[in-house]
């Protein structure tokens, strides 16, 4: 019963932002980063092995997949070229902020999840480098997620796919904000609470809206509308949207290093 | 309990998180994880009885917790009352086999991965309710039984037995 109940005292403290349960994770967090270096190292080709022997038929799809995409994609750079020129113009245009004065940090993704339950990745730069809780993290493809805890040379990155990720998005050149949230898939996100007055339709671009006090700056790609459906009992509108960031192959992200109260 | 009986504990723990961070992570069955801790606490429960199954479930998940974003304090709560069942169950075993040990931990390890998500879902983490579950709770379950034995002995060699004290359980495993 004693037990029980410090895990509730526990677990109220956590909720209530306790900071030494904080500093706890932090010390946790860097005191296991070289030991799961070390056996990371060990282990990795033994999980590369172990993989590739019980997913042999998906790995020969997965390749002939790649082939297709690597065609396709060879046609898409050129018109990828132009067209982010023309973003650029439109973004001028549309006065829309971009996220080029903020300053950055580049790392390695070091580890996948720890746990069954977390859509997270592990990271090799931390608070010596400027990184802090909530700060938005990116690839070059769009928005992945947020510093989840940091240490000094470590930090977790609770990417968008988690179910309580949740950030507010607007529609790129258009009026009308809501809120995109994970669904624990790797290429689909929801979107919720655009008023039905929004002009919300397939193939819209969702940014981040960086509202006051949000670690998000505005402008961060999100995904892509892929259909629309609208509620008229509580007057709002949900989409479905494609993730534009590939969450398959995170090797390197970018952490933005804004200055917020609040991630979200 | 001895202070040899805490370091000796305290290693064996330490080293399962060792495992979990770097082995675990890395070898996955059906993109799901082993939970090595989990395992701790169900063996505790079983090798050394209801208490010190709750207690040493409580430090496991409270190891683990400091992994991960999650409440803190969710998996110390959900472990503790694991190794707690776990030690319960076991005191109304009369005889036992390695066989029976591997299936008590594959049971156990399906109703902790349930419970924890269950928790989870009460204390508002929406991710750990999922369409997954079921797969994530088999494959966890399958790791902790082949495991169990090795979780069973270490956890014995850790928590040593005063020489005038009753068994913890009435039996045995590994025959």
């Amino acid at each position: 019963m004693l037990l029980v109940l410090t895990s509730i005292t526990l677990l109220t403290l956590d909720y209530r932002g306790f900071g030494p349960l904080e500093s706890a994770r932090s010390s946790v967090l860097s005191f296991f980063a070289p030991v799961g270096d070390a056996a990371s190292s060990v282990f990795e080709p033994v999980g590369d092995t172990w993989n590739g022997a019980f997913a042999s038929g998906d790995l020969q799809a997965q390749n002939d997949d790649l082939r297709r995409q690597i065609d396709e994609l060879q046609g898409e750079v050129t018109a990828g070229r132009a067209a982010t020129a023309e973003l650029e113009a439109l973004k001028a245009q549309l006065e829309l902020d971009d996220t080029s004065g903020v300053p950055v940090v580049r790392a390695e993704v070091v580890s996948g999840a720890l746990s069954n339950f977390d859509e997270s990745v592990e990271i090799n730069k931390g608070s010596s480098s400027g990184i802090a809780v909530g700060m938005p993290v990116v690839t070059g493809s769009g928005l992945v997620g947020s510093v989840a805890s940091v240490a000094a040379d470590r930090a977790t990155v609770k990417l968008i796919t988690d179910r309580s990720f949740k950030v507010g998005v607007s529609v790129a050149g258009a009026p009308g904000q809501g809120i995109v949230e994970g669904q624990g898939d790797e290429t689909r996100l929801l979107a919720t609470q655009f008023a039905t007055t929004t002009d919300l339709v397939v193939d819209n671009i969702l940014v981040t809206s960086g509202a006051r006090r949000s670690a998000f700056p505005a402008g961060i790609t999100v995904g892509t509308v892929t259909s629309v459906t609208t509620d008229d009992t509580t007057q709002q509108k949900t989409a479905d949207v494609r993730l534009s960031a590939n969450m398959n192959d995170l090797t390197y992200v970018t952490v933005l290093l804004t200055q917020t109260d609040d991630a979200g | 309990m001895t202070a040899k009986s805490v370091a000796r504990v305290a290693l064996v723990i330490i080293s399962a998180a060792v495992l979990q961070r770097g082995v675990f992570s890395q070898v996955t069955v059906a993109g799901v994880q082993g939970d090595i801790l989990l395992l701790l606490a169900l063996a505790a429960g079983i090798a050394l009885g209801p208490e010190r199954g709750a207690i040493i479930g409580f430090v496991a998940g409270l190891t683990f917790d400091l992994f991960v974003y999650s409440p803190f304090g969710l998996r110390a709560l959900v472990f503790c009352l694991v190794g707690f069942v776990a030690g319960r169950y076991q005191t109304s075993v009369t005889r036992s086999s390695r066989w029976r040990l591997m299936f008590t931990v594959f049971v156990g390890s399906v109703l902790g991965v349930t419970a924890l998500a269950l928790v989870g879902w009460v204390l508002g983490v929406r991710n750990m309710l999922n369409e997954r579950l079921v797969l994530v709770a088999l494959v966890v379950a399958a790791i902790n039984a082949v495991l169990a034995p090795l979780a069973v002995g270490a956890l014995r060699w850790a928590w040593e037995r005063p020489r005038d004290a009753t068994p913890y359980g009435a039996v045995t495993y590994g025959r």
